[in-house]
């Protein structure tokens, strides 16, 4: 496999000047070069690679002196690579049903067909889905490697959140006694680093907020995975500034991708990552923006580089996907008002209970605040449970309701 | 009433501050619950889904995605007055069970708020309660009824061991283990309880009368001793019940030559045996169909009812049979909010709980001790944690250990399916297969 190729990276180093000639922008090709960083690392064996589900902060793994790897969010990567057939297929073989979500199963998949690296240990949060606990730990089984939980208390306090640091220290230090390469030395770099990208971030969502839209909705949900991947990595900063710098020059410009943009969208949850018109349509057909995305909501603090791993429990704590329900309509609600949105889309990721359980709640709420709101059925990585004309059809009748809405 | 959707919520608190509580278990989800949470739930948690009486109490935990999102739709529709979240951890750790106690002790003092507050329009609190939970006197209730609680786990412990030797039917468990869930509820105590809302002794005595019928018919020995620690007390029973079926064992190697019935049950000795697996059974259906279909169960490893029931509560001290209070040289001034927090966090573990290799072991081991010649596992359809601790077993004891297993997934009333027959009696055609080539048994 190219990955585990010495020569692939070169290879690739050497051609990234290129990509700005055939029309990248810079942040696009900022956002290669660093993934490749860290693939380089991770399979190539140059670093501790420490597997983690989706919400575990990965400023724990970077401040170790580790790179993760999020085998969810891979499941996504190996959708828009075509790979996702494969895998999921490989998932299935090993007694996982199909009605789990497919984002966990592709991950799983992947690594047991051996295109995910190998893990010197397992990080899991109790976090938010459950699918991502269970694989990780069919994985570590496989891998015989080390497998922690980090068991996060439902509602905050002050105890709690003492609690949950103290796993996350023990965590730590049990891994600089396991892993060897690992130590605590990075961690306040890691957190300098999360902090640093932080304020840059925060200065891309303000852009975003721009009528239109600086940025395509379609794009951004690409950079999802960079957002639950790369906080407190020493590339991430460098990232969002160049994004920043992008939306400026856009905004400057009056660039924008959906010009006419005839309606603002909010968009919950993730998207399909195979090859899929939904997005063409929207955008391009029917000119409507997404404006912003429920998982690039920068919900955290900034953090205390002198109290680490309380900040970590911290930021853990206030993710609005965990805890009642009234948290996440409370971020959704600051959402819509922030990015102006005139509808909220839900994609309604198959099997996966913890969004799409809300739904009914979702609908009533945006209701009484005169909010449309579609909870759009789909799979996000397998594409056999998705009909793309029944997506096509929901989303045209949807953003009808939105014109008609808007014209009184 | 405080109905509870997991069973690691310890019925205990509730019980001793005179509020009568059960584990919920409902028929079906009513069909207007689509309106409310997606088809593609589990059914279990899409029961919860209805119009609760306005006195009725729901504990949720925080088990899977799909019972906090029912926690949500239950409080944002207002489809009960009062829903509690009980943050139970998903670890075991010393600091696990410290932060649980705490979480027990605040649901104390809610429930407490609560009954107070319907007292005022209702007579659901009898007199006598504790009003404060650093009152002695709750401590003291608390105490009590944990110690009865043990007691009535043992006893079904002995019954559930019963189970695996083949002489009480799978069935006959589960119907004793859901008389005693109603009991403590005050509801099903027989026509001399009737309308008391508060199980005290008589209720724990109603119980224990039922489980020993069964044990007694079934050839089993009188009650096991009381008032003993109640950390080694279930284990201790445990012994004490293999020893006390020596005799049974020997008429089960007798009647197994001749396909002999066991005393008081239809259960046929030659029957192979199976355990089941699930992470909630929703009803007995299952496990009578299976029975219908020729197998013999010797196991139930849900919360229905096993993981209710087999296990105990340690350090509540000795007790004094006469008036259950405490014996304050065993443990001082004990906190039985960590006791509790400890019993039940550390019970064996159901597929919410992450304890490494533990289930895996737990169910190794019940097989191993039943003698279990397959293993049966229910999965609600759409239940997550059934899915994945499904694969987890499959590839740990089908594939590595050799162990045949079934997945069937299914709803309310699947139970009583023909397909689920067919394909029990395919799985035990298989099993006789497997044991006249000599692979197995």
């Amino acid at each position: 496999m190219l990955l585990r190729q010495k020569w692939a990276y070169a290879a690739a180093s050497a051609a990234l000047p290129f990509l700005s000639r055939l029309g990248w922008k810079e942040y696009q090709v900022a956002a290669v070069r660093c993934f490749m960083q860290d693939f380089a690392e991770a399979y190539l064996g140059r670093k501790p690679c420490i597997f983690t589900s989706a919400f575990v902060p990965t400023e724990l793994v970077y401040g170790l002196g580790a790179v993760p790897f999020l085998p969810e969010a891979a499941g996504g990567l190996a959708a828009s690579f075509g790979l996702a057939e494969a895998s999921l297929s490989a998932c299935e073989s090993l007694w996982y049903s199909p009605d789990l979500c497919s984002f966990h199963r592709s991950g799983l998949g992947a690594f047991a067909l051996g295109l995910a690296p190998k893990p010197s240990a397992v990080i899991v949060s109790s976090h938010l889905c459950d699918g991502g606990k269970r694989t990780l730990f069919d994985i570590s089984r496989r891998a015989n490697c080390p497998f922690y939980i980090l068991d996060v208390p439902y509602v905050y306090s002050d105890g709690a959140a003492r609690w949950l640091a103290g796993q996350i220290e023990s965590v730590a230090r049990a891994l600089v006694r396991e892993v060897p390469g690992t130590s605590l030395r990075n961690m306040t770099r890691a957190i300098e680093n999360s902090n640093d990208a932080l304020a840059e971030y925060q200065s891309v969502c303000r852009l975003r907020r721009n009528v239109p839209a600086p940025w395509r909705g379609s794009e951004a949900l690409n950079y999802v995975v960079l957002f639950l991947w790369s906080w407190g990595s020493p590339w991430l900063p460098a990232f969002y500034r160049c994004l920043r710098n992008h939306l400026q020059a856009v905004v400057g410009a009056k660039k924008f991708p959906v010009p006419e943009e005839r309606c603002r969208l909010l968009w919950l949850n993730l998207r399909p990552y195979y090859e899929t018109r939904v997005f063409r349509y929207l955008e391009d057909e029917c000119q409507a923006s997404v404006a912003f995305e429920e998982y690039s909501f920068p919900y955290w603090p900034r953090f205390d580089a002198q109290d680490p791993f309380m900040s970590l429990a911290r930021k853990m704590m206030s993710n609005f996907g965990w805890g009642p329900a009234t948290q996440r309509l409370a971020a959704i609600d600051r959402m819509v008002d922030e990015y102006r949105a005139s509808g909220v889309i839900q994609f309604a990721q198959r099997g996966c209970r913890q969004s799409n359980g809300a739904a009914a709640i979702l609908s009533d709420v945006l209701r009484r605040k005169g909010i449309p709101f579609l909870n759009l059925d789909g799979d996000g990585v397998d594409a056999r449970n998705a009909s793309e004309a029944q997506t096509l059809t929901r989303l045209g009748a949807f953003l009808e309701l939105l014109e008609r809405k808007k014209g009184g | 009433m405080v109905l509870t959707s997991c069973s690691y919520i310890p019925l205990e608190i509730p019980l001793a501050l005179g509020i009568p509580a059960k584990r919920a278990f409902f028929e079906a989800p009513l069909a207007s619950c689509e309106a409310c949470l997606p088809r593609d739930f589990c059914p279990y948690a899409k029961a919860f889904i209805r119009q609760h009486s306005p006195e009725d109490v729901l504990a949720i935990a925080g088990s899977c995605d799909a019972m906090r999102r029912v926690y949500d739709v239950l409080r944002h529709f207002g489809y009960a007055r009062e829903v509690y979240f009980v943050d139970v951890p998903r670890t075991s750790s010393s600091d696990a069970v410290t932060f649980y106690a705490g979480i027990l002790r605040e649901f104390a003092r809610y429930l407490i708020r609560v009954r107070d507050d319907m007292h005022t329009c209702s007579s659901v609190c009898s007199p006598g309660y504790a009003t404060d939970i650093r009152d002695p006197l709750f401590r003291d209730h608390l105490l009590a009824t944990a110690r009865s609680l043990n007691s009535l786990r043992m006893e079904l412990a002995r019954m559930f061991k019963l189970l695996g030797d083949g002489c009480v039917s799978g069935r006959e468990a589960v119907d004793v283990a859901l008389r005693v869930n109603e009991i403590l509820a005050g509801e099903t105590a027989g026509e001399e309880h009737k309308g008391q809302l508060v199980p005290g002794e008589e209720a724990f005595r109603a119980c224990q009368a039922i489980i020993e019928s069964v044990v007694f018919r079934a050839g089993g020995s009188g009650r096991t001793s009381e008032g003993c620690e109640n950390g080694k007390a279930l284990e201790e029973s445990q012994d004490e019940c293999d020893e006390a079926h020596v005799g049974d064992k020997q008429f089960r190697s007798a009647g197994s030559a001749t396909g002999r019935k066991c005393p008081g049950t239809g259960v046929l000795r030659r029957r192979a045996r199976v355990g089941v697996s699930a992470t909630c059974l929703l009803e007995p259906m299952l496990v009578e169909s299976l029975e219908e279909a020729g197998l013999s169960v010797v196991f139930i490893d849900s919360c229905l009812p096993f993981r209710m029931f087999n296990f105990s509560v340690p350090g509540l001290g000795t007790c004094d049979s006469s008036s259950n209070r405490s014996d304050e040289d065993a443990r001082g001034n004990a906190d039985v909010f960590s006791s509790l927090a400890l019993g039940y966090l550390r019970k064996p573990p159901c597929p919410r709980v992450f304890a490494g290799y533990a289930r895996i072991e737990h169910l190794k081991r019940l097989v191993a001790s039943s003698g279990a010649q397959g293993l049966v596992y229910f999965a609600p359809k759409f239940c997550d944690l059934a899915y994945y601790d499904f694969a987890e077993l499959k590839q740990a004891l089908g594939e590595t250990g050799n162990l045949p297993m079934i997945l069937i997934e299914g709803e309310y009333g699947s139970g009583r399916a023909g397909q689920t027959l067919t394909r029990a009696i395919a799985f035990k055609e298989m099993l006789e297969g497997r044991s006249s080539f000599g692979e197995i048994g």
